[in-house]
């Protein structure tokens, strides 16, 4: 029995709605002069090499409770850190500071030639250490909090492991921990690829490579599906701009360091090295049982780059007794840029940072 | 707005309209420039200066969205002289719209995959450029049958290329074509079965297809379980692995052969500069961990003298004790 009922005046209707807003898509082009992203004030406290760490100041709102600990934001090298704060109505970080707390982020910036020798003991024990340091100075407070985004999140589990005197609360987030659940599409996918080939080959692995993969993981939504919603996407400028934005971000790769990448991969993906537990960054081994901190760990539910299996095996891995999981329900990136997030993924995660603030009057250690 | 963008591509909109209507009255109508052909000829000044505004993947994706409109025009105009003439349809001719869905689906993807997955510069001219689907020169025929030859080259002679090299080269393309004809196959398996879960979900209670937009999100549903149906299959995993190792090692044999030519003028190679830039790093970290060590000596310097100056302080001064001890 056939279930096609397309009547010929539907399918000129069709044609026609498509094709002009194809048309008025590129009117809407037009008008566009700039995708601006990261809007939200800030300064750069501190460079080093590529790296800047920028400083977000927390907006004072009588009445309202601040944290007194500062939060640093560890973002993955793949792809760019305004994607937290990608404009003022999709903002994670403006969201953060209206609730009190300070922010500083993570900007790894664009790996050259020169860093093609970079691995993860610079970017764990040099980078983000450094990092954790000047946040300390600079905010005057002992501590600091730490939340890591994705790859982010397993930079922020080594380093919480290596130096948990200076972490006073770890928030994880769509944190990779468990690379081989057997839902991982992406890891299915890598554990084919010969790492050391790619390495030599391209030395920097170039950023585009990666788009390619994670569009892999679903290539006719992402491919066909997406492109042929475009001109409905573009009839307006204010729609334009939200879609243009978040496509500025997602083409927006860093090639990645390529020794760095070879550590991950063989590390991570291949060793899976939280799970048996024989990481190694720099000469130290990853031991998460030093992890007591208070644990907050937030993952999408339909998330199909790191599912949410491979986020929630974290639970039992650390020593800490405060362990929390938040499932948002959305994808990968929509856990920082949905209504949702804006709405409470932000707020639940500052209302529990000051939950876990206590303590923080100490003194510095010295 | 400005003139010259309401003017040429509207009337390029009448047009189209006016097409569409003589298909819809089941009237003769001429071939008419299809959008990406309308960008592409001499109009394309009019949106020149997009490329200003939008950065260089935004041009690319306008590009690809030009390209899949008209694909998507093109079939939905095939549709609507097909409606007009089985109106309401056959199942013989369901099952032949379902097949003509999946061609024209088929046929972008192996547009897409042919972009992912080109050889390098200069293999790649040695392959005509054609949709994947059409390559078949090189799974069988003379051009594989003479690099199967090259790669069984004993040595013999001096020649400018070894034979080694040679013989690197020939067994990297054939490994590669390989490795794509494998892959393809896999991809013929994925469309095949999307289509039949196309056609069990046509069968069950209220699905109905009333618009060419219904038919393509419910198309990429079935592709995508399909897809990810077979991802997960070890045959797929080592047809990806196979796909993705071959091709590096190609265009790492392409980067080998450049060095060797650079090489020769007497340019620095990129071995050679990779072995500095190593060095570079090293000599990196061990000034990053030597200016470590002396912060941490001059905080430490710092903290003794704090505490010297603080002991030498609370002492009593002799001076004062000898002058009490005189008064």
């Amino acid at each position: 029995m056939s279930r096609f009922n397309l009547n010929p005046e539907q399918i000129a209707r069709e044609l026609s709605e498509f094709n002009q807003q194809l048309l008025d898509s590129y009117h809407t082009l037009q008008q566009i002069d700039e995708i601006n992203v990261g809007q939200t004030p800030h300064e750069i406290i501190y460079s080093e090499d590529k790296l800047q760490l920028l400083h977000y100041q927390a907006i004072k709102t009588p009445g309202r409770k601040r944290c007194t600990t500062p939060v640093l934001i560890c973002y993955a090298l793949v792809n760019r850190p305004y994607m937290v704060d990608l404009d003022q109505e999709r903002s994670f970080v403006r969201r953060l500071l209206e609730l009190g707390i300070d922010v500083y982020l993570i900007d790894w910036g664009y790996p050259d030639a020169a860093d093609r020798y970079l691995d993860l003991d610079d970017y764990i024990n040099g980078y983000l250490n450094n990092c954790v340091d000047q946040v300390i100075s600079h905010s005057g407070k002992p501590e600091t909090n730490l939340l890591g985004i994705c790859q982010g999140g397993s930079f922020s589990l080594c380093y919480t492991a290596l130096y948990p005197e200076k972490i006073r609360n770890l928030v994880t987030t769509v944190t990779p921990v468990d690379f081989q659940t057997p839902d991982n599409m992406l890891s299915h996918l890598a554990q084919q690829i010969d790492v050391d080939l790619a390495v030599d080959t391209y030395g920097n692995i170039p950023g585009a490579m990666l788009n390619d993969a994670y569009n892999a993981l679903m290539p006719m939504r992402l491919g066909l599906q997406k492109n042929l919603n475009i001109p409905r996407q573009l009839k307006d400028q204010a729609s334009a701009m939200n879609f243009l934005r978040m496509e500025k971000w997602i083409y927006d790769s860093p090639d990645q360091a390529g020794e760095a990448f070879r550590e991950f991969i063989t590390t991570f993906f291949k060793g899976n090295g939280f799970i048996n537990g024989d990481a190694i960054i720099g000469e130290r081994s990853v031991d998460l049982k030093q992890i007591t901190q208070p644990l907050l760990n937030v993952f999408g539910s339909s998330d199909h780059l790191v599912p949410p299996s491979a986020s929630r095996a974290l639970n039992g891995l650390t020593a800490s007794q405060d362990y929390q999981e938040y499932e948002v329900p959305s994808g990968h990136i929509g856990v920082f840029v949905s209504g949702q997030s804006q709405q409470k993924v932000a707020p639940m995660i500052a209302d529990w940072l000051k939950l876990h603030d206590k303590s923080a009057a100490k003194t510095p250690k010295k | 707005m400005t003139d010259s963008f309401s003017n040429d591509p509207q009337q390029w909109f009448q047009e189209q309209t006016e097409r569409w209507q003589k298909l819809l009255q089941g009237q003769p109508a001429a071939e008419s420039t299809s959008w990406v052909q309308f960008f592409n000829s001499d109009h394309q000044d009019l949106f020149k200066h997009l490329g200003d505004n939008l950065g260089e993947h935004q041009e690319a994706l306008m590009q690809m969205v030009n390209s899949q409109s008209s694909r998507f025009t093109e079939f939905a105009e095939s549709l609507l002289k097909q409606s007009q003439s089985d109106n309401p349809p056959s199942q013989d001719n369901t099952d032949k719209l379902i097949s003509d869905f999946r061609d024209y689906l088929q046929q972008q993807c192996n547009e897409l995959l042919t972009q992912q997955w080109n050889l390098p510069e200069p293999f790649a001219s040695l392959i005509k450029k054609l949709p994947l689907g059409q390559q078949q020169q090189l799974t069988e025929g003379p051009l594989r049958k003479y690099l199967e030859q090259l790669a069984a080259t004993p040595d013999l002679g001096s020649m400018p290329f070894s034979n080694s090299q040679i013989r690197s080269v020939s067994q990297s393309i054939l490994d590669y074509q390989d490795a794509l004809k494998d892959y393809l196959q896999q991809y013929d398996l994925i469309f095949d079965q999307a289509s039949e879960q196309l056609k069990q979900v046509l069968q069950q209670p209220g699905i109905e297809i009333d618009s060419v937009k219904t038919l393509h999100n419910l198309w990429v549903d079935c592709y995508e379980k399909a897809y990810a149906k077979q991802v997960f299959t070890p045959q797929y995993q080592s047809c990806h692995g196979r796909i993705s190792n071959s091709l590096m090692r190609a265009r790492k044999l392409a980067f080998e052969a450049r060095d060797r030519k650079l090489q020769e003028f007497g340019f620095v190679t990129r071995a050679e500069l990779d072995a500095s830039l190593r060095l570079q790093h090293k000599m990196r970290k061990q000034l990053k961990s030597q200016t470590q060590q002396v912060n941490e000596l001059q905080k430490q310097v710092l903290l003794l003298t704090e505490q010297l100056t603080n002991n030498s302080s609370a002492k009593p001064s002799p001076q004062k004790n000898n002058k009490k001890a005189t008064s």
